[in-house]
């Protein structure tokens, strides 16, 4: 199995977030999990990436259980990109040593190709503080072409289309077709037309999750 | 700087006062160089005559001298110190109000970091070239003190003036050149990496979830570290220049002391001077070297801070 979730239980002080969540997710299956706001899709999502430790119940992603394991192992593409205000190419890398290659693999998987071949420093472009340089379509791609890079087993997705207007959400959503593809993938949204497609739809509410039913 | 500075007293109001306020404050220090230099003039002159009471009299009165001067400065700075106070709080509102009213485009053309940097930063520099210390105000009085006693300096005798400002002017000349404006130039480099590096502690904390995904803490840290050893060379430079501020001082300061008493033991041998003259001279002397060394250093923090008077205009415009 890619990932395991067993009776976790998630609260901020008294207030109650996530109860009793199990989950079993095979190896490349896409799980698309629904939610409102404040329904606890994003608290469980940071659970799977080892961002928030589990202190009730059990949490295994991709042979790994401690925070720190898990984080290695998977990709995760957020609402808002989280870019560092420093180039491109170090925004893809985040530092590692990487071939130049690889890294235009990952800007060419994630569509920018020829908006990086159009600007005068390429690569080495500085995307600005909070990608103030570049637009926000522009800026998810290079969250997207980071998780490309980083080629994990399992790729975690927290609606990163929500900040995005419709055209350029269906490219963006292209884009993370390559990144996707052959990865255990987890995509926590409250628009269920972009995950319809997904081998199944879970429903997150009251803290607890439920199969969708057809 | 001229029109910036009635440009922002147009908007707060108070140029009156201030400059009624300097004008009170600006013969100070002149007065104080006047007070000591009569007074070690007339105390040698009254131990050479062997004048007991004269020379309790002038102790006494010099004693009251200072203790009016004391006071009227004291109470001069204390009114400044309210002014300065009330300043304070008009321009950061008054700023803080023209920020609200910039169109969007202009506040997002500059980092989170260059705007905190414009609110405490540019502020402060704008408060202290009006009311800190060697600034517009210290300038003034410097101003004042330099004319003052050359012209007394030049009464006693025109050739130790001659003699003084042959060191003088060299002195200052390689201070501006060596010292002062390299330093301006360091403070601003400082100022801009400072800046970014106030972005890359922003960035830890905004994409804190991000840089631990991706486990860029060496990426970040690496930048960090960049940009705060850009700040500790360019105040390492600075320190270095500031050492060869003083090292020039001691070289030429005393070196143009003892090349008065040369000229003014000469003197003395020949009659020309008697012994207190030459104290009174050297006082004055003094406070011409003083004042030209706070005049320099006005006139450096002045230029420097007026920077930041010059950009807060960027916020509040130009127009009347």
């Amino acid at each position: 199995m890619s990932i395991v979730l067993r009776e976790i239980r998630f609260s901020y002080g008294e207030k109650k977030i996530l109860d009793r969540i199990s989950l079993t997710v095979r190896e490349k299956e896409h799980i698309g999990i629904l939610g409102g706001s404040g329904s606890g899709k994003s608290t469980l999502l940071k659970i799977l990436a080892g961002l928030y430790p589990v202190k009730e119940g059990y949490c295994e992603v991709a042979g790994e259980h401690a925070p720190e394991g898990i984080r290695k192992r998977v990709a995760v593409v957020m609402q808002t990109p989280g870019l560092f205000p420093l180039s491109i190419r170090e925004n893809i890398t985040c530092g590692h040593s990487m071939t130049e290659e690889k890294v235009w693999e990952a800007v060419r998987a994630a569509q920018l190709e020829e908006w990086v071949r159009g600007l005068t420093d390429g690569l080495d472009s500085l995307v600005g503080e909070r990608g103030g340089n570049i637009s926000g379509g522009q800026a998810q791609r290079i969250a997207i072409a980071r998780a490309i890079a980083k080629d994990a087993p399992v790729v975690l997705l927290d609606e990163p289309t929500s900040a995005l207007d419709g055209e350029t959400a269906d490219a963006l959503l292209r884009a993370m077709e390559r990144l996707t593809e052959g990865k255990t993938v987890i995509h926590v949204t409250h628009r269920e037309e972009t995950i319809q497609n997904y081998d199944r739809i879970l429903v997150l509410k009251g803290g607890k999750l439920f199969e969708k039913e057809s | 700087m001229r029109k910036s500075l009635s440009r922002v007293f147009g908007r707060l109001g108070g140029a009156m006062t201030y400059c009624f306020l300097l004008l009170l404050r600006c013969p100070v220090d002149t007065v104080l160089c006047i007070i000591n230099a009569l007074f070690l003039r007339h105390v040698f002159q009254t131990i050479e005559g062997g004048d007991e009471r004269g020379l309790w009299m002038t102790c006494a009165l010099f004693g009251v001298a200072n203790l009016c001067l004391f006071l009227y400065n004291g109470t001069l700075w204390g009114r400044f110190a309210v002014f300065s106070a009330k300043l304070v709080g008009k321009l950061k509102q008054f700023l803080f109000e023209s920020m609200l009213k910039l169109p969007m485009e202009r506040i997002e053309e500059k980092s989170t970091g260059a705007w905190l940097t414009r609110l405490n930063g540019d502020v402060t520099m704008t408060l202290n070239l009006l009311t800190g210390a060697l600034n517009l105000p210290h300038l003034v009085f410097a101003t004042v003190r330099v004319a003052v006693t050359a012209v007394l300096f030049g009464k006693i005798s025109l050739l130790l003036l001659a003699v003084e400002l042959a060191v003088l002017v060299p002195h200052m000349f390689l201070r501006q050149r060596f010292v002062v404006r390299p330093m301006e130039r360091l403070t601003k480099e400082a100022q801009d990496t400072m800046e970014h590096a106030t972005v890359y502690l922003e960035t830890t904390v905004e994409c804190a979830d991000t840089i631990r995904l991706y486990e860029a803490e060496d990426l970040l840290l690496m930048r960090y570290r960049e940009s705060s050893l850009s700040v500790v060379k360019a105040r390492l430079c600075s320190n270095v220049r500031k050492t060869l501020g003083e090292l020039l001082q001691m070289l030429l300061s005393r070196g143009g002391y003892l090349l008065l008493f040369c000229f003014g033991c000469e003197m003395i041998s020949t009659g020309k001077l008697d012994f207190g003259t030459l104290t009174e001279a050297l006082q004055y002397r003094s406070g011409m070297l003083m004042g030209s060394m706070m005049w320099l250093n006005s006139y450096a923090e002045v230029r420097k801070n007026s920077v930041g008077l010059k950009r807060m205009e960027e916020i509040y415009g130009t127009e009347e």
